[in-house]
């Protein structure tokens, strides 16, 4: 049992802060992030002998979070709606709140972005993995990640500034139509 | 730096949802009943059981207008008896012999609502079980299924092709190749009365392929059609992890892309492709 332990304590432990702010990402407006990370490691643990490969620990990682993310999701569907509560998952502490703002409105145009996109933009950008280890999360070629986190990136970009628009007042809008077409 | 930039720099100075000594503290101990009030039990046979008690959800319906539940107690026991084997489905759980499981009893829910008053309530509850979606979600099974005249397909380096094998087979053993770098298609696929009567087998690397040390450019096999589909085996030889060769056989001997005369099994003949 200790033996157990100490190895996936091994394993994951470089990759906490990374998967934390995966978590944190994915779960935004699903589920509580700590409660994601949670599910996870306890699924991850429990069924920890059958992964052979110790390679693939990161991959097993993430496999599992989105399968809890889809679960949720799914029985989401019967129960409607995205709440208040869910809205205010962004810790207060340590974080201003114009950056809490801007990290929500990021959180919400990623949940725009087709799955694979998102998922690659998030360990990309956020995590902080390199495109190798992307691929093999994703069991993908680096040129297909390469080419997901460039389209990701331009569709995120078109997404905020059509959000920003939208939310901008008249005199605003037309200051940003008017900076775009200069 | 734009502005998609300093957000992602933002999102990155979130604290963490949980440290080291959280995850530690987690995994010694796991909390029992989260997520619903699961308990997990495996059992001789090899099954895995979740015994849901709806203890949560039994107390929010009680609980409408808001009360706030001071106390849970539930009891589960889940009793083994033989060693035969069911299918676990809540709709046959009413054709089991009674002795097999002893149902999840005695729920008692003490609620005190927002003006102070304290109810309880007992209810005799069963016990659910389920197949769950998360237990198929993480056990991942070996695939041992056997393809055409008998080669395991686990095995991931040899593959046999007979004139029974289905689409779904051919189809996981390109998704086999190429998780190790190698871009394989069947083509030219003719069936009569559903039996293969002609395939041609394609294999290259990809170009980003981890393993690529092999001198091969591309290999492909034809079956003859005028001999009549007899089946083909292929597949690949690793060294050092590396895949080095790609090869076919048939009764008559080997061919190996790339050729090598001094290999005692290299038994080449005219028409690989190189």
């Amino acid at each position: 049992m200790e033996g157990k332990q100490d190895k996936f304590i091994e394993l994951y432990e470089q990759h906490n802060e990374a998967f934390g702010r995966f978590c944190r990402a994915r779960a935004y407006g699903i589920m509580d992030a700590s409660d994601l990370m949670s599910e996870t490691l306890l699924k991850a643990y429990e069924s920890f002998e059958k992964l052979k490969n110790p390679n693939a620990f990161l991959g097993y990682l993430i496999g599992i979070s989105k399968n809890i993310l889809n679960s949720k999701l799914r029985r989401r569907k019967f129960k409607g709606g995205y709440t208040e509560k869910l809205a205010n998952q962004i810790p207060s502490e340590g974080v201003s709140a114009e950056m809490r703002m801007d990290i929500q409105f990021l959180y919400q145009c990623l949940n725009e972005l087709p799955e694979q996109q998102k998922d690659a933009i998030i360990l990309f950008e956020i995590s902080g993995y390199s495109v190798k280890e992307i691929a093999i999360i994703q069991n993908a070629g680096e040129s297909a990640v390469k080419q997901r986190l460039k389209r990701g990136r331009e569709k995120l970009g078109e997404i905020m500034k059509n959000d920003e628009l939208r939310s901008e007042p008249i005199s605003g809008k037309s200051q940003i139509l008017v900076s775009i077409f200069l | 730096m734009t502005q998609l930039d300093q957000s992602f720099q933002s999102a990155k100075q979130l604290p963490d949802p949980m440290n080291m000594d959280e995850v530690k503290a987690l995994l010694n101990n796991p909390p029992i009943g989260k997520g619903g009030n699961k308990q997990i039990v495996t059992l001789k046979n090899g099954f895995i059981m979740i015994g849901i008690i709806a203890a949560a959800s039994l107390s929010a319906l009680i609980a409408n207008g808001e009360p706030t539940p001071t106390k849970q107690l539930t009891t589960t026991v889940i009793e083994y008896v033989d060693d035969q084997q069911y299918d676990l489905k809540p709709s046959v759980l009413s054709e089991l012999p009674e002795t097999v499981f002893v149902e999840i009893t005695d729920l008692e829910v003490v609620v005190k609502d927002n003006l102070e008053n304290v109810y309880e309530y007992k209810a005799q509850l069963e016990s659910r079980i389920i197949e769950t979606d998360s237990v198929k979600e993480i056990v991942q099974e070996p695939i041992a299924r056997q393809i055409g005249n008998g080669l395991r397909i686990d095995e991931s380096k040899e593959f046999s092709i007979t004139e029974d094998t289905k689409d779904t087979e051919l189809k996981r053993i390109e998704e086999l190749a190429k998780k190790q770098g190698i871009k394989l298609n069947f083509s030219k696929l003719k069936r009569k009365k559903n039996k293969i009567t002609h395939i041609q087998v394609k294999m290259k690397f990809y170009d980003n392929a981890p393993t690529k040390g092999c001198n091969c450019g591309s290999f492909s096999i034809n079956t003859s059609r005028k001999k009549g589909f007899e089946g083909i085996i292929f597949g690949w030889k690793v060294e050092d992890g590396k895949i080095k060769k790609f090869y076919s056989k048939d009764e008559s001997g080997s061919f190996f892309c790339p050729h090598d005369r001094s290999d005692p099994e290299g038994l080449y003949k005219i028409g690989v492709q190189q």
